[in-house]
């Protein structure tokens, strides 16, 4: 008799926590749709050229959230840590292509050789914050291999910290410039709409969109692909298997980091300067992204990065608050996934943690 | 040319106060069928973790193929020298196809690398192209060439350990450690896993380790 009683009284009695969530959760809908439905009808001004400003933009944004965001996932899914010094190694990649491109500019290449300037700059940052990541997964994160999930977790806060002011000391404080090669000078109106269409943002959203292929082909086609999945599922087997565990942790690492550095150079573009601490906020957000996607999932993040490059850009003209609460808007969006769905959007297809 | 493809000597695994594989010595000779017959508990499945490195035993020494003692190796040098295992219960790359669970068990025998794969360079399309062969030639070998593109975790259960044996066939071993095969099998699967052991030993020239809770 027991039993069939408690499952009555469990059944009558609401659940009174997830009824105030999705209450709240209800409530800011409502809300959301309320104020974008007011910001339509009352702000005449709002023209089609300010909505396709922020949509390029965003679309911009979202490259290089993804990129970054590929990056956290790549670990997540394999050792299931999140990595918050990634931020920190876009930024060395960074500071590689600025020293890259500072010096081909002294060379008066940025004229001569345009186009050879831009890969090269490319080319360093990836290098570099590749580099970057091999020696932080050597000795930050591979000795607590076996650790409790929460240490190698705090391991990579404290080495975001000591990445920072590491370059702080060693770069300065100053604020260093981008120089940008002509070829990436100006941009084109499209039509009649008025819409401007940098150069570098092109360059932006089109080089990434092509790193993102080459890693899902990557991935899901070559052996390697096949033997990080296959590690990501179950390391012991995979090890049986004849895999070298070990070996392919580090070259994830490698290719999140090369995603990084090509998204801190683009970042670098597109901001025009580079400084010590201009991988927090952005990894901050690539992160954000990942969980959005479904942390753990290729596609997810790279949907992620542009859902949320998107909400950013279109989101403060939409509820009609100033573009400084876009942080608030990007943050809150991971609060409301966390709640309604942790898995993230694109859910979760990773396989169950093997012991 | 050694007859002896395994040798263990006094090999010992506690588990703190728990002695769960005490003092086994066992040889193995080429190209021959052994079975390791025990009740639930008795350590069948520790003295394989033992031999293929998933533990260091605490006492003992194994010898493998009469040149290379075990002790200190990682899982996947044991498996490059030529030790391959199953599971008691079926552990599948399970998000993989049948296909890809196989070729994932060629790993350590290709030889291209991430640079091959990005600059798609003539040694990678051959041996691409040569795996795959190879791999659809072992789930064929095993009866399962039909589910290739099945994703491994939608294969009836029988076949699943099929699979799983396709996949050990996969790393090019010389002994096949196969941790009850028959387990949870009705008496037909059992008698094709039985044939299916057999031919593994006379045609390919396997050595086979077995573990099961009966004979038959």
């Amino acid at each position: 008799m027991a039993p069939s009683v408690q499952r009555r009284t469990a059944r009558t009695l609401p659940d009174f926590t997830a009824l105030v969530l999705w209450g709240i959760g209800g409530l800011s809908i409502v809300l959301i749709l309320y104020r974008i439905f007011y910001v339509l009808t009352t702000q005449e001004e709002l023209t089609a050229t300010i909505w396709g400003f922020q949509l390029v933009n965003g679309l911009i944004l979202g490259g290089v959230y993804a990129l970054i965001a590929l990056g956290y996932t790549l670990v997540y899914g394999i050792l299931f840590m999140i990595n918050f010094a990634h931020g920190e190694v876009m930024m060395i990649g960074t500071y590689a292509g600025y020293f890259t491109l500072t010096i081909l500019k002294n060379r008066g290449w940025l004229e001569s050789q345009p186009v050879l300037t831009l890969l090269l700059t490319f080319l360093a940052g990836m290098l570099t914050s590749m580099v970057m990541g091999i020696v932080l997964e050597r000795v930050a994160y591979r000795p607590l291999r076996h650790a409790p999930r929460l240490v190698p977790l705090i391991t990579a806060i404290g080495a975001s910290i000591f990445l920072q002011n590491a370059a702080l000391r060693i770069f300065g404080s100053r604020l260093r410039v981008y120089v940008k090669p002509p070829i990436i000078e100006g941009g084109w109106r499209l039509g009649e709409t008025g819409i401007f269409v940098t150069r570098t943002g092109v360059l932006i959203f089109v080089a990434s969109i092509l790193l993102m292929v080459g890693l899902y082909v990557l991935v899901q086609y070559t052996k390697f692909g096949k033997a990080m999945r296959a590690v990501a599922e179950d390391k012991q087997t995979a090890a049986l298997m004849g895999i070298d565990v070990d070996r392919v942790i580090v070259q994830t690492f490698m290719l999140g980091s090369v995603l990084a550095g090509a998204a801190g150079v683009m970042l670098g573009f597109h901001n025009s300067q580079v400084n010590a601490f201009m991988g927090f906020i952005p990894g901050i957000k690539a992160f954000t992204a990942a969980v959005l996607g479904g942390i753990g999932n290729i596609p997810g993040a790279m949907f992620g990065g542009f859902f949320l490059g998107l909400a950013e850009a279109l989101g403060p003209t939409a509820l009609g608050i100033p573009s400084q609460y876009k942080d608030v808007i990007a943050f809150s969006l991971l609060v409301l996934v966390l709640i309604f769905r942790p898995t993230g959007l694109l859910g979760e297809v990773l396989a169950e943690k093997r012991a | 040319m050694n007859d002896i493809i395994l040798e263990a000597r006094g090999v010992t695994k506690r588990f703190g106060g728990l002695v769960a594989v005490n003092h086994v010595d066992l040889i193995i000779e080429r190209q021959s069928i052994v079975g390791l017959i025990g009740p639930n508990g008795a350590g069948k499945t520790t003295f394989f973790n033992c031999l293929t490195g998933l533990y260091t035993p605490d006492e003992g020494t194994i010898l493998f193929d009469g040149r290379y003692p075990l002790a200190g190796l990682a899982p996947d040098q044991i498996t490059a020298l030529g030790m391959s295992r199953t599971f008691q219960n079926i552990r599948l790359f399970n998000s993989m196809t049948a296909l890809e669970n196989v070729l994932v068990g060629m790993h350590c025998r290709t030889k291209v690398n991430l640079l091959d794969a990005i600059f798609h360079t003539r040694r990678y399309h051959e041996e691409e192209q040569a795996t795959r062969r190879r791999a659809m030639e072992l789930l064929e070998y095993v009866g399962i060439a039909q589910y290739a593109d099945e994703i491994a975790a939608n294969l009836p259960y029988g076949d699943q350990r099929r699979l799983e044996i396709a996949r050990a066939l996969a790393t090019e071993p010389k002994l096949l450690l196969l941790d009850e095969p028959t387990a949870g099998m009705n008496p037909r699967e059992t008698d094709q896993t039985t044939e299916l052991i057999r031919r593994l030993c006379d045609d390919l020239g396997l050595s086979i380790l077995l573990s099961s809770m009966t004979w038959g």
